[in-house]
């Protein structure tokens, strides 16, 4: 209760004016002055007494607070009588009652628009996958060598956005909190080799030189084919930094404190101003040329943290990007 | 969680032969933020029912759970000040003290537990239901649909956890109920208050989420309203 300043100050106070008070009464006559003092005892006794109710009934306010905020089923029962103390505590109730509701309404904006977003998606798919039917019709004739090209661009243009749609839908999934991450013992190098697979041959056509230094024993508690694709964007993203003829790494290591995997490319590297946005939703950087899409990183993130772990973009001392994840223990 | 618990609940008047079951074994629950309708011809026991929920009056039998809190289980010195802090009443008429002007008479569940005014909720709230420039009128001063616009006033100042309305508009020429509904809706919409409306006006009734209707002191219907 000393550590109340009020408290202290009080004491303070008090215990000057009891002196002087007992001082004067035992000038007038010693039994006086013993009195005072007696006095002056109990009824300091007596007020810390009923003080320290009060500041027993204020934390079990506070811890109530505490409980009510963190448990869902937990309601404020609020003492119903005059007083300070119980407005208080009917005022936190009718708080906490407003903001669990808010909570509530916000979870179901959130669940509302991923439904949304999933009804758009699938709409858009329809015509997409119309559009890609006579695309390959129109392929097996083309007029000349100019058409054929043209053709074969629109047909990544389509893959494009095909990817597009199923990375929006994703992420609106991950925002509302629908998904439920899957907890499994995950061996990093199969994780690892699972998120590669299907880049090998990307990577073959534009001879980009991957070198992977993961060592076996190495594991990690997560959604398996969560952390696969989010690897996936990160080494889709350095692969084509790197541009043709360039190089990717792939490390892991692995201590006391936590797991960690890291994705090099040799590509030109972040600019400075570019660093903190990297992983902002639609950022795509200054280069425009990539062809990567700006949702492929944000995703990343987003699977990382939620199991969480931590992602980090930064230039590499030698040039290029580096993307740091680690996984505490 | 149900956020208004109605549990077999009883009210019989008399005894013997003049005995009047006003509440026949009610079981209700209500979730928090909901606007229900409560429908009934006069004496089917809608308003005993909802003067039980509002502590005015102590029922037979039965429990009412508010907020998880078993209203009931207190004295009538404590539930009076639960109703003081938790409720908002408005009735048909004399809602108002007729020795006290607009601000009093709105203010005055908060200047009853000795608190200062939030000025600012007070012109919010002024301005919400159009009383700005009759601020300082007494009752007699206003019109039937101004004093219940005040009434809803004094309910709505506490932030109370729920409201209680009993039949609102009786008094009231169509225009005027019309208003007042609209009024108790868009406050239950932005405060987010349980909100309970007695009636026997079934156009009324259909303005709400949920409808309930009481026939002999008994539950005869339980309908929600679908919107989009």
């Amino acid at each position: 209760m000393l550590r109340n300043k009020e408290i202290r100050q009080f004491a303070c106070v008090f215990l000057l004016a009891a002196a002087a008070v007992s001082i004067a009464a035992y000038k007038i006559h010693p039994a006086a002055g013993l009195l005072a003092v007696f006095f002056a005892f109990l009824s300091g006794l007596l007020f810390l007494g009923f003080t320290r109710e009060r500041y027993k009934r204020i934390a079990r306010v506070s811890e109530e607070i505490d409980q009510v905020l963190h448990d869902a089923d937990r309601v404020y029962i609020a003492g119903c009588e005059e007083g300070e103390l119980s407005i208080l505590e009917s005022e936190v109730g009718k708080m906490t009652a407003r903001i669990r509701e808010q909570n509530s309404a916000l979870k179901k904006e959130k669940e509302h628009l991923a439904q949304s977003l999933e009804d758009i998606a699938h709409q858009l798919r329809t015509p997409l996958t119309s559009a890609n039917l006579i695309l390959s019709l129109l392929e097996d004739n083309p007029r000349d060598e100019d058409e054929a090209e043209l053709l074969r661009e629109t047909e990544e243009l389509f893959a494009q956005m095909d990817m597009l749609l199923t990375s929006l839908l994703k992420m609106s999934r991950l925002d509302a909190g629908i998904i439920i991450f899957q907890k499994e013992r995950i061996e990093v190098k199969s994780l690892v080799e699972t998120a590669i697979r299907p880049l090998l041959i990307p990577m073959e056509i534009h001879e980009v030189e991957l070198t992977v230094s993961v060592p076996e024993g190495i594991f990690i508690e997560g959604d398996f084919e969560w952390l696969a694709e989010g690897l996936r964007n990160v080494l889709k993203n350095c692969m084509e930094s790197a541009k043709d003829r360039g190089r990717v790494w792939v490390a892991c290591q692995d201590n006391a404190l936590y797991t960690e995997i890291t994705v090099r490319d040799s590509g030109k590297g972040f600019k400075e101003e570019e660093l903190t946005r990297v992983f902002d939703r639609y950022y795509r950087g200054k280069d425009t040329r990539t062809a990567g899409f700006g949702i492929g990183l944000a995703l990343l993130r987003n699977i990382i943290t939620r199991q969480n772990g931590t992602v980090t973009a930064r230039n590499h001392p030698e040039g290029g990007a580096v993307f740091t994840i680690r996984f505490p223990k | 969680m149900e956020f208004l618990k109605i549990h077999n609940l009883c009210k019989v008047y008399g005894e013997g032969e003049s005995q009047v079951v006003a509440l026949d074994h009610v079981s209700l629950d209500i979730k928090k933020g909901e606007f229900t309708a409560i429908i009934g011809a006069s004496g089917s026991g809608k308003s005993t029912l909802l003067h039980a929920i509002g502590c005015v009056d102590i029922p037979t039998s039965g429990k009412i759970f508010l907020n998880g809190q078993d209203i009931y289980a207190q004295s009538s010195v404590r539930l009076a000040v639960f109703r003081r802090r938790q409720v908002g009443l408005i009735y048909q008429f004399h809602n108002l003290i007729p020795t006290l002007n607009v601000v009093e008479n709105i203010t005055l569940p908060i200047l009853m537990d000795r608190r200062k005014v939030n000025e600012q909720r007070l012109y919010e709230l002024l301005h919400l239901l159009g009383l700005e420039e009759r601020k300082n009128h007494l009752p007699n001063q206003l019109s039937g649909g101004q004093q219940q616009r005040v009434a809803i006033g004094r309910a709505l100042m506490n932030a109370p956890q729920v409201m209680l309305a009993d039949e609102p508009t009786g008094s009231l020429d169509s225009k005027n109920g019309h208003e007042i509904i609209k009024l108790l809706k868009e406050s239950n919409r932005i405060y987010g208050q349980t909100l309970l409306l007695v009636t026997h006006d079934e156009n009324i009734a259909l303005q709400a989420d949920r409808i309930i209707g009481i026939s002999d002191g008994k539950v005869v219907r339980d309908e929600r309203m679908v919107r989009s």
